[in-house]
């Protein structure tokens, strides 16, 4: 439905070096999909959701929605926004203020050709109003209303053409807490309902994770890596990416053989291997709910990746508990529903299907601004 | 943002196959997006020509085999001693204008901002609606009060008062500066005002609370943090005042007190001779040069005002000067400026078009009030300059718009590389007197299209096109700063909902601009009507204005009649300034 290819776009700043806002990118976004572009600001995203609107122009590259050429750069085609018959729910809402609802949901509709009948475009409006949980409110003026509902006016006006395509720039940033994951329900319902495909930007990974089919973390112009949720949290493929999702221990280490590193925690069996070679510098990614806490037993036969060590601090999260545990000093973080004596000695497991293993010096290129 | 020749599209040219539909369709686009970069290419292209042609014929010298370049003008205009006197003459009154106007603003741009004058809202609309008042009328004023001779004002002093002669003479450069500084008090205001509401008070509250005086305080602190925005405001007037022609037409005109505009004026039109064109170029072009000057400082004195720019939080408010009784000296000052500017002229000229000379009032004059003045008005001629003035409120300030509109959404809301540089040409006619257009086209008409010369007496066109073009720098500002305050992403939704550009700007940006766009039409409406000096210049005889007519009574030495003219004008001009206070109330103040 949407295909992306090789697309690339540099900003050239008055006095600066060139920046590559878009490396090479290629996506491609199956009919019906809830595809979400993940990644901190400047990463990209929204240049390139821009660039599917028609709204920012690539330099390079190949777009295709849903068998049309919108933009490229070999063969010169480019559609202005006005023509690519998309749907769009911004940042701002951008629900234009001297309309009433009625009028920025008609909008779009009026631009339709052929043209549409005054009572379709009414119809449609309020089939659209009903879809958000506005019905009924079309004469109401836009600015009185609350970012709630200008958000579900904004849903409303993307979604009464019945667009091929639905992008959304980051649309529930501007709603607090409880109210965004009340709309972040209500749109992963409807977009599952309507059957529409999907193309959100995104910087809250708890957003894409609940909302999308496949996600791709993006990060300097580059996609870092494209999966379904569970294959971005549980098999990073990039340092970046696991450190996108959640918080992770870094270990540094050596490869000891082709399933084992030596670090300061202990010898570590991990998954097998064969791009590292023995004797090769790494980094060891372990997640903190993966590492299990056991009772300390000095004495027991060691079970696969079992360390000994001593409880050093505790935070309280309400659901859960997370706990610093040295072992052979490293303080490593375990996150656990148990509780455990603070100062105790204990035995922790590393599950070794859980463990990732990255190449030395690839953690340094983690921005410090991406979650943690 | 999007570039707007990207969007336009011209550079994607399909390859073989395109098909006869989709031609078509990016023949529509194109032409649908063709119109914004069209008005703005033509307007500014009329700025740089009116320009050049100036710098053009600034070194065109007549001699016996036609015409030839050479520096002869300016030599002629060095060494001319009646040129050198224009010159000197201006240097003064504009000296004199100055300080007379800064002496007034500033306090009263004090008052306004930082002190609990009572009624102080009111200090901003009441300059505002003073400034709109034409000089002309106030000048015509002040002669009938103060010629030293038949001043009516002077007279009732000498017979009052123990003196011999007249103590007040307006008909001197001091007199005329003193005009012109009191017209210019509430534009400097509305300038100082701006600048003492960008200034953070918390600056001055900290000289506060660390124990420093009031006077101190004020020497220390805050007439420094305003310098970069005074000295921005007198350069600013200071371009204005060697310009100005109204007042040194009115007083000085007749009284061989030449300043720059009149000099201009009377070698352009001159009564004897053939007029030398070259020698108008030349000076204008010497003033042209000395307008480019004062901007480029303006540029870096606004420019570094930036480094005292300091961020405050919204609902910030100044820690405002209790004045006590001290209120009353504040509105007196207020008070004299609107008094000298609109009440004393406008009582004087009632005055004398009641009468049928200019005599003192008295038990006797008043046995001599009569209509006559009014009857004795070449109503005709009056109902075309009427016509003709109406036809300019109507149409300067919606051709302004039009292409300010175009202009604006090119700099603002296109990634354009030429937009920077269509910015700084929409800004040259704020800083480059209105006089120097109005000579540009004078010239442009005179030496480029003679053949065209009788389209050109007889038509309003090229008034109105120089008016336009000496509003575009209103009205792009006015614009520039309304569609920045407008979220992109409003235009952004038009286009995914299919609009166009002109679509968006229709059917979004004008409803949302359109109390912007209804206070600036309605100010350069007015200034549309009440413009004598570029109207005056580019007179002849079917295109003449009301101000035109009513000058040019008062130099045909009819005071009365010319009086009791400037009265209906004035009278005509009383209902648009009421509909701009009422409509324009939320925006005053923004104007400048």
């Amino acid at each position: 439905m949407i295909e992306i290819r090789g697309l690339g776009k540099d900003f050239q700043r008055a006095g600066e070096s060139v920046v590559h806002a878009l490396r090479t990118v290629d996506v491609t976004v199956e009919r019906g999909e809830f595809f979400v572009l993940l990644g901190p600001s400047g990463s990209g995203k929204t240049t390139l959701l821009r660039c599917v609107a028609g709204l920012a122009v690539p330099d390079r590259g190949e777009i295709v929605l849903d068998g049309v050429t919108v933009y490229s750069g070999d063969k010169r085609i480019l559609v202005p926004p006005e023509r690519r018959g998309l749907g769009m729910v911004f940042q701002s809402y951008a629900i234009w203020p001297h309309m009433t609802i009625l009028e920025n949901v008609a909008l779009p509709l009026t631009q339709k050709r052929p043209r549409l009948g005054k009572a379709e475009i009414r119809e449609r409006v309020a089939q659209a109003l009903a879809l958000v949980g506005l019905e009924g409110m079309e004469g109401r003026p836009t600015p009185l209303l609350s970012g709630g509902q200008q958000q579900r006016v904004a849903l409303a006006r993307s979604l009464a053409t019945e667009p091929v395509v639905l992008l959304m720039d980051e649309p529930l940033s501007n709603l607090d807490a409880r109210l965004r994951e009340e709309v972040r329900k209500e749109i992963r319902s409807l977009a599952a309902r309507l059957d529409i495909t999907t193309l959100y930007v995104t910087h809250d990974q708890v957003e894409a994770m609940e909302l999308a089919d496949r996600i791709a973390v993006m990060h300097e112009g580059d996609i870092l890596q494209q999966g379904s949720p569970e294959e971005l949290y549980c098999r990073p493929e990039d340092p970046r990416v696991a450190q996108f999702f959640g918080s992770t221990n870094w270990i540094d280490g050596r490869m000891r053989d082709k399933d084992a590193v030596e670090t300061a925690v202990g010898c570590l069996a991990v998954p097998d291997s064969d791009t590292r070679a023995i004797g090769d510098a790494v980094v060891v990614a372990v997640r903190p709910e993966d590492v299990e806490l056991m009772p300390d037993a000095p004495g027991a036969v060691p079970e696969e990746n079992y360390f000994r060590g001593r409880v050093v601090s505790n935070v309280f999260l309400g659901d859960h508990r997370v706990y610093t545990i040295e072992v052979g000093g490293f303080p490593l973080l375990a996150r656990t529903l148990a509780s455990v004596l603070v100062g105790g000695d204990i035995g922790v497991r590393i599950p070794r299907e859980r463990v990732c293993v990255f190449r030395a010096g690839s953690r340094n290129e983690i921005p410090s601004a991406a979650g943690s | 943002m999007y570039h707007a020749e990207e969007r336009g599209g011209e550079g994607f040219g399909h390859s073989a196959g395109e098909s006869l539909a989709a031609l078509r369709s990016r023949l529509v686009r194109a032409v649908e997006r063709l119109p914004l970069p069209l008005i703005a290419f033509v307007t500014l292209g009329l700025v740089v020509v009116f320009l050049v042609v100036i710098v053009q014929v600034s070194f065109q010298v007549q001699n016996d085999t036609g015409t030839v370049y050479g520096i002869e003008n300016f030599r002629q205009l060095y060494t001319d001693p009646f040129t050198a006197k224009a010159f000197l003459n201006t240097a003064v009154f504009a000296g004199v204008a100055l300080v007379v106007s800064f002496a007034f603003a500033i306090p009263i741009a004090w008052l306004a901002e930082r002190t609990t004058l009572p009624g102080r809202g009111l200090v901003f609309p009441l300059l505002t609606v003073t400034l709109l008042v034409p000089s002309f009328f106030t000048a015509m004023g002040w002669v009938i009060l103060f010629h030293p001779r038949i001043g009516i004002a002077n007279k009732a002093l000498v017979h009052l008062l123990p003196i011999e002669h007249s103590p007040f003479n307006v008909i001197s450069l001091v007199g005329m500066g003193w005009v012109e500084g009191i017209a210019l008090v509430p534009l400097a205001f509305i300038m100082i005002a701006a600048s003492f509401r960008a200034m953070d008070p918390a600056l001055e509250e900290s000289a506060r609370v660390h124990g420093i005086a009031f006077f101190t305080r004020l020497r220390r602190i805050t007439l420094p943090l305003l310098t970069p925005g005074i000295l921005g405001a007198v350069l600013y007037v200071a371009a204005i005042t060697i310009a100005a022609f109204d007042i040194p037409a009115i007083i000085g005109l007749s009284n061989r007190i030449h300043t720059f505009s009149t000099f201009v004026y009377t070698t352009a039109l001159p009564l004897e001779e053939v007029p030398n064109y070259g020698l108008i170029g030349a000076s204008s072009a010497v003033m042209l040069l000395v307008g480019l000057l004062l901007t480029w400082r303006y540029m870096i004195v606004i420019g570094e005002s930036h480094r005292y720019a300091v961020v405050r939080g919204k609902d910030y408010r100044a820690n405002l000067v209790d004045l006590g009784s001290w209120a009353v000296l504040g509105w007196a000052i207020v008070g004299a400026v609107i008094v000298f500017n609109v009440v004393l002229p406008l009582l004087a000229l009632t005055w004398v078009s009641l009468i049928p000379f200019l005599q003192v009032p008295s038990a006797a004059a008043f046995q001599t009030l009569t209509l006559d003045n009014f009857r004795a008005v070449p109503w005709a001629n009056l109902t075309v300059g009427l016509r003709n003035s109406v036809i300019l409120l109507l149409t300067v300030p919606t051709l302004s718009l039009v292409a300010g509109m175009a202009i604006s959404w090119l700099v603002i809301r296109s990634n354009w590389r030429i937009a920077r540089t269509l910015d700084v040409l929409a800004f040259l006619p704020h800083v480059i007197p209105n006089l120097i257009f109005a000579v540009g086209a004078f010239l442009l008409a005179i030496v480029w299209f003679p053949a065209q010369w009788g389209l050109f007496e007889r038509g309003i066109g090229i008034i109105i096109l120089v008016y336009v073009v000496t509003r575009i720098s209103f009205a792009t500002r006015m614009l520039n700063s309304g569609l920045v305050q407008i979220h992109e992403e409003l235009d952004e939704a038009g286009y995914v909902a299919g609009l166009g550009p002109l679509g968006v700007i229709r059917k979004i940006l004008i409803p949302l601009l359109s109390p912007t766009l209804l206070y600036s039409w309605l100010w350069m409406a007015l200034l549309a009507f009440r413009e004598l000096t570029m109207a005056a210049f580019l007179a002849s005889r079917d295109n003449l204005t009301l101000p035109v007519i009513i000058w040019s009574m008062w130099t045909a030495g009819r005071l009365n009649q010319a009086a009791a003219t400037a009265l209906v004008f004035v009278a005509l001009m009383t209902p648009l300034i009421v509909l701009y206070y009422v409509f324009g109330r939320r925006h005053i103040g923004v104007a400048q």
